[in-house]
C-alpha cells in the first residue's frame, strides 16, 4: 500500500506517470512495471509522506521529479528488487524523509544530487554512504537552505571516505556556518573551525574527534594509519601484492600491469587509475626522505623504530611528507605509516 | 517538463576516457554527477573542456538526432577483429577503439574550425537535417536557422541571395553612398546553410563565392563584413547533375565533403519512436551542448594550438610531393609540374604517353591528374588538428591524419582512371571508391616512406635544421662546405636514380638553399 498522498498524485496525472514509464521503458529495455511499483512503494513513498506533511503545496512537484529519478535508478537496475546497489534504496529510505524541508523547497535541485551522491560513495570502494547518510539527516536541520546543505554534503562525503576531496572540502567548510562546520567533524573540544582547520591542513592524519594533547603524543611516534587495498578475488583491485612509488607530493601503486594514484588521509583512502608509466619513471627516483630508514622489516627515524616483522622484507616504499607506504609481497595492502 | 527525457539525454564524462598520464585534480562537484541526470550539478559553466562538450554534443547527435550507424572512421588500440564475407571477400573489421561516423563528426569538426563541408548524397537522407543541427549547437533557434538556409533554385538572383537596395532610397537618392541595403540576415550568423548549392545560377554562384571565400558581400559598391562562421552546403549530386554546373572556384573553397550513406532499416524502430512520440532531434538539442561565440572562438585557439611534431609533419610533405610532378610537362626544372601541361591544355593521355622510364605503377603520381594545392594542405592541416583535439589528444596522431585525409581531398584530388594502379583487378573498385582510394593512396605514401627509411635517414633534413639555425655567425668556410654538402648530395642523387615526386620536391628544395647559401657568400664578401 501506498499512501494517499502519493497515491492521488499518481491518479490525477496517471496518463503522464504512463507515458514516462513507457518511454523509460524504450531507453531500459530491463525496467520491469512490477519491481518499479516496489520502489514507489519502498522509496518514493516515506519522503512524499514527509514532504506532504511539511508542505502539502510541494508534494505534486516533489513526486514528479522523484518519480522521474527512481525511473532513471530502477531503468539502470541501480535500485528496487535485484538491484546492483543497496547504498542507494537505504540511503532514500534512511535520509530523504529527513531531509524532506530542502526536498521540497528544491526537489529537481536536491533528489538527483542526492542519488548520484549516494552512488559515488557506494560504487567507491572503503566510502561509507551509511555513515554519509547519517551525517546528513543529523545536520540537515542546521542548514538554512537547500544549497547550504548540498555543501554539506559535498563536505561529508570527504569525510565518510573520498579522501580526493580533500582539499575541496576544506574549502566548501569554510563556507558553511562554524557551528555546522565543528558539528560535522564532531570536534571533540570547544574550540574554532579557524583552529580545526589549520591542524587539519597541517596533518591530513589529523583526528577532530581526538583530545589534541592525545595526538600529540602520538606524533612522536611512527604508528600505523592504514591498510589500504586489498587481492581482486576477495573484491580489492589489486591482482598481485603491489609496489608503491612517490611523484612529487603523490603516492602511486602499481599491482601488475595498472596502477593507481593513491589518496589517502585520516578520513578514508581512494585510488584512481593513471598511467603505469608515471609509476615507472617515479620509481626509478624512488628517494626517502632524510633520517628516515628501512631496514628488512624495520622502519627507522630519528632513534624511533617501528617493527613490522609480520609484513616480511619490505618490497617497496613511498614517502611524503606525511605518509610512508610499505609494501610487501606477502600482502595485498599497503600499510600507511603517518610521518606527522 | 520531465526530468527524465530520453532526447535530451547527452552522454555522460568522460566519452573519451584516457588514462590520466599525471596525477589528476578532483573536483568535488563531481560527487553529484552520476547515473542520474542533474541539470543543476557538475563543472560551472565555461569550466568543462570544450573537446568534451563537443564529444557529448557528437554522441548525442549519434544516439538521438540522427539514426547513424555508420562507424566509418575506425580506431583500433589494439588489432581489431576483421572478417572477409560474399564472393568479393569484402572484408568487415570491428574496431578496438573508439570509431566515429564521418557524417557527424565531419560537420562537427568544420563547425569547430569554422570551414566549409559539403554533403553529399540522395535525397532524403538527412543532409539538411544534419546542417540544421550544427546551426542548432551555435546556439540559434532552430526556427531561425530554417529561415537563414538559403535554398538553391534556377531563379536565385543575387538580391534573393544578399539583399536588397531600399527602394525609396533608390528613387531619391543623389549619390550611390546614400542608397541603403538591407541585407539579409544570414550573412550575419555564425553558422550558414546553402541547400541544393548546385541549383543556383552562375551568376548567383560568383556573389556567393565572394562571402564564402573573402567573408564579405557587396552591393552597389556597399560592403557587407560576415562574422567567422561554418559553412554548410548540401547537394543531391556533385558530379554535374544539380540544375547548374558549379563553378570551380566555388567547388575549389569546399573544404570536406562527407557522403550520407544510406538508411539501414534495422533502425526502423527509432523512426517509429519519432513518429509516436512526435520528436523533431533539433528542437530538443540539450542546452549543455550549445556552443556560445566565446567559446566557439576559444574551441578553435585550442584547435590551433595542437601540435604536429615533425616525423607527423614529413609525412604529410612525403605525401604532398607525390603529386604535382610532371617529368615531361616542360624542360626548366621548376616547370615539370602536372599544372604546367593542364595551363597548356594539353592531353592528359598524351603527357602520360612520353613519359619513360618510372615506374607507372609505383609511382603514386600517376593515380593522379593533378597534385595538392596550398588551400587543401592547410586544410588538412586544420582538420587533422581538430581531429586529434576531438579526441581529446594535444598532438597529431598518423592514424588522424589517415582519417581525415579522404574527406578532405575528395574532390581536390583527382584520380587518373587510367593509370596502371586501376588495372589491377584488386584496385578496380577504387575507381567509384573515392574515400578508399585517398586512404589507401596515404597508406602506399606511408609504406614507402618507411621503406626509404627516411625517419632515420634524410640527408636534406639534417641541412634544412642547420639552415633553419640562422646564418648569423657562419663563416665563409662553413657556408662554403654547406654548399659543397647540397652539390655532392644533388650529384649522388643524379647518379642513376629515377626522378619521382617526392625527390624533385627534395631537388627543389636543395636548390633553393643552395641559392640562400650563395646570395649568404656574396654578401659576405661585401662586409
Amino acid at each position: 500500500m501506498i499512501s494517499v498522498e502519493l497515491a492521488d498524485i499518481l491518479r490525477s496525472n496517471r496518463t503522464d506517470f504512463n507515458a514516462r514509464f513507457n518511454e523509460a521503458r524504450r531507453s531500459y529495455s530491463g525496467l520491469n512495471g512490477e519491481q518499479f511499483a516496489v520502489v514507489l512503494r519502498e522509496m518514493v513513498d516515506p519522503l512524499i509522506v514527509a514532504v506532504a506533511e511539511l508542505c502539502p503545496d510541494c508534494v505534486a512537484e516533489t513526486t514528479s521529479v522523484a518519480y522521474d529519478v527512481a525511473l532513471e535508478l530502477a531503468g539502470q537496475n541501480l535500485v528496487g528488487p535485484g538491484g546492483r546497489n543497496m547504498a542507494i534504496d537505504e540511503g532514500w529510505r534512511a535520509l530523504l524523509p529527513s531531509v524532506a524541508r530542502h526536498l521540497a523547497a528544491e526537489p529537481r535541485r536536491v533528489l538527483p544530487a542526492i542519488s548520484n551522491a549516494l552512488h559515488h560513495l557506494a560504487t567507491t570502494p572503503g566510502a561509507r554512504p551509511a555513515e554519509w547518510a547519517r551525517d546528513l539527516g543529523r545536520l540537515a536541520g542546521l542548514c538554512g537552505s537547500a544549497d547550504e546543505f548540498l555543501r554539506l554534503g559535498q563536505a561529508a562525503a570527504w569525510r565518510s571516505g573520498l579522501a580526493h576531496y580533500r582539499t575541496a572540502a576544506l574549502a566548501l567548510f569554510d563556507s558553511l556556518p562554524e557551528q555546522l562546520s565543528l558539528a560535522l567533524l564532531e570536534v571533540s573540544s570547544p574550540t574554532s573551525w579557524k583552529a580545526v582547520r589549520l591542524l587539519l591542513e597541517q596533518n591530513r592524519w589529523y583526528n577532530p574527534t581526538t583530545p589534541e594533547c592525545d595526538q600529540a603524543v602520538a606524533g612522536d611516534q611512527l604508528r600505523i594509519v592504514a591498510r589500504v587495498g586489498a587481492f581482486r578475488g576477495f573484491g580489492g583491485l589489486f591482482i598481485e601484492p603491489p609496489r608503491v612509488a612517490v611523484n612529487g607530493s603523490s603516492i602511486l601503486v602499481r599491482s601488475g600491469p595498472e596502477c593507481w594514484l593513491l589518496t589517502a588521509d585520516f578520513f578514508g583512502a581512494t585510488f584512481h587509475r593513471c598511467d603505469p608509466a608515471l609509476f615507472d619513471a617515479s620509481a626509478r627516483q624512488a628517494n626517502l626522505p632524510p633520517g628516515l630508514k628501512i631496514d628488512g622489516s624495520t622502519v627507522r627515524r630519528n632513534g624511533i623504530t617501528l617493527n613490522l616483522d609480520p609484513l616480511g622484507m619490505i618490497s617497496s616504499c613511498a614517502a611524503t611528507v606525511d605518509t610512508l607506504a610499505l609494501t610487501s609481497p606477502l600482502t595485498h595492502a599497503v600499510l600507511l605509516v603517518a610521518l606527522t | 517538463m520531465a526530468l527524465f527525457d530520453a532526447f535530451k539525454k547527452v552522454s555522460q564524462s568522460p566519452t573519451n576516457p584516457h588514462t590520466p598520464v599525471a596525477p589528476r585534480n578532483f573536483d568535488v562537484a563531481d560527487l553529484y554527477q552520476g547515473p542520474v541526470t542533474n541539470n543543476f550539478a557538475g563543472a560551472t559553466p565555461g569550466s568543462q573542456p570544450l573537446d568534451e562538450k563537443l564529444r557529448q554534443a557528437y554522441f548525442w547527435i549519434v544516439n538521438t538526432a540522427v539514426i547513424s550507424p555508420h562507424y566509418d572512421i575506425e580506431y583500433n588500440d589494439a588489432p581489431p577483429q576483421s572478417y572477409l564475407l560474399g564472393d568479393c571477400k569484402s572484408r568487415l573489421t570491428l574496431p578496438s577503439a573508439q570509431s566515429y561516423s564521418s557524417f557527424i563528426l565531419l560537420p562537427l569538426l568544420t563547425f569547430a574550425t569554422r570551414r566549409k563541408c559539403l554533403f553529399i548524397g540522395g535525397p532524403g537522407r538527412g543532409k539538411t537535417a544534419s546542417a540544421i543541427l550544427m546551426g542548432v549547437l551555435a546556439g540559434y533557434k532552430v526556427r531561425d536557422v530554417r529561415r537563414a538556409m538559403q535554398h538553391g533554385h534556377p531563379q536565385m538572383t543575387i538580391a534573393d541571395l544578399l539583399g536588397n537596395p531600399l527602394p525609396a532610397d533608390l528613387v531619391n537618392a543623389q549619390r550611390m553612398e546614400d542608397i541603403r541595403i538591407s541585407w539579409r540576415s544570414w550573412l550575419g550568423m555564425r553558422v550558414k546553410i546553402i541547400d541544393e548549392y548546385n541549383r543556383i545560377p552562375t551568376r548567383t554562384q560568383s556573389a556567393l563565392l565572394t562571402v564564402m571565400g573573402d567573408n564579405y558581400a557587396e552591393i552597389l559598391n556597399h560592403i557587407y563584413e560576415c562574422p567567422e562562421s561554418a559553412w554548410f552546403l548540401t547537394a543531391n549530386d556533385d558530379q554535374g547533375g544539380g540544375t547548374y554546373q558549379v563553378i570551380e572556384a566555388l567547388r575549389d573553397r569546399i573544404d570536406v565533403i562527407v557522403q550520407a550513406l544510406a538508411f539501414n532499416p534495422r533502425f526502423m524502430d527509432d523512426l517509429l519512436l519519432r513518429i509516436e512520440e512526435n520528436v523533431r532531434p533539433e528542437e530538443t538539442m540539450p542546452s549543455a551542448i550549445i556552443f556560445n561565440e566565446a567559446e566557439g572562438d576559444r574551441m578553435l585557439e585550442e584547435i590551433r594550438a595542437v601540435e604536429i611534431v615533425a616525423p607527423m609533419r614529413r609525412r604529410i610533405e612525403f605525401f604532398a610531393s607525390q603529386f604535382e610532378f610532371c617529368e615531361v610537362a616542360a624542360e626548366q626544372f621548376e616547370y615539370k609540374t602536372k599544372d604546367t601541361a593542364r595551363l597548356a591544355g594539353a592531353e592528359r593521355s598524351a603527357v602520360t604517353a612520353l613519359e619513360t622510364g618510372r615506374d607507372r605503377l609505383k609511382d603514386l603520381g600517376c593515380q593522379s591528374v593533378n597534385g595538392l594545392s596550398v588551400r587543401v594542405l592547410m586544410t588538412l592541416l586544420t582538420y587533422a588538428k581538430a581531429l586529434a583535439w576531438f579526441r581529446g589528444n594535444r598532438s597529431v596522431e598518423l592514424e588522424d591524419l589517415r582519417q581525415v585525409l579522404p574527406f578532405v581531398l575528395h574532390e581536390k584530388l583527382l584520380p587518373d582512371t587510367d593509370a596502371p594502379f586501376f588495372d589491377i583487378p584488386a584496385n578496380a573498385m577504387y575507381r567509384t571508391d573515392r574515400v578508399g582510394w585517398l586512404r589507401k593512396l596515404f597508406d602506399l605514401s606511408c609504406a614507402e616512406y618507411d621503406r626509404l627509411n627516411l625517419d632515420q635517414d634524410d640527408p636534406l633534413a639534417e641541412l634544412d635544421l642547420e639552415f633553419r639555425r640562422g646564418l648569423d655567425g657562419v663563416t665563409e668556410a662553413d657556408a662554403r662546405g654547406r654548399l659543397a654538402r647540397i652539390e655532392r648530395l644533388i650529384a649522388e642523387w643524379s647518379r642513376g636514380r629515377k626522378l619521382y615526386g617526392h625527390l624533385y620536391d627534395d631537388l627543389l628544395k636543395l636548390k633553393y638553399l643552395h641559392q640562400r647559401y650563395t646570395n649568404y657568400l656574396r654578401w659576405l664578401k661585401t662586409q
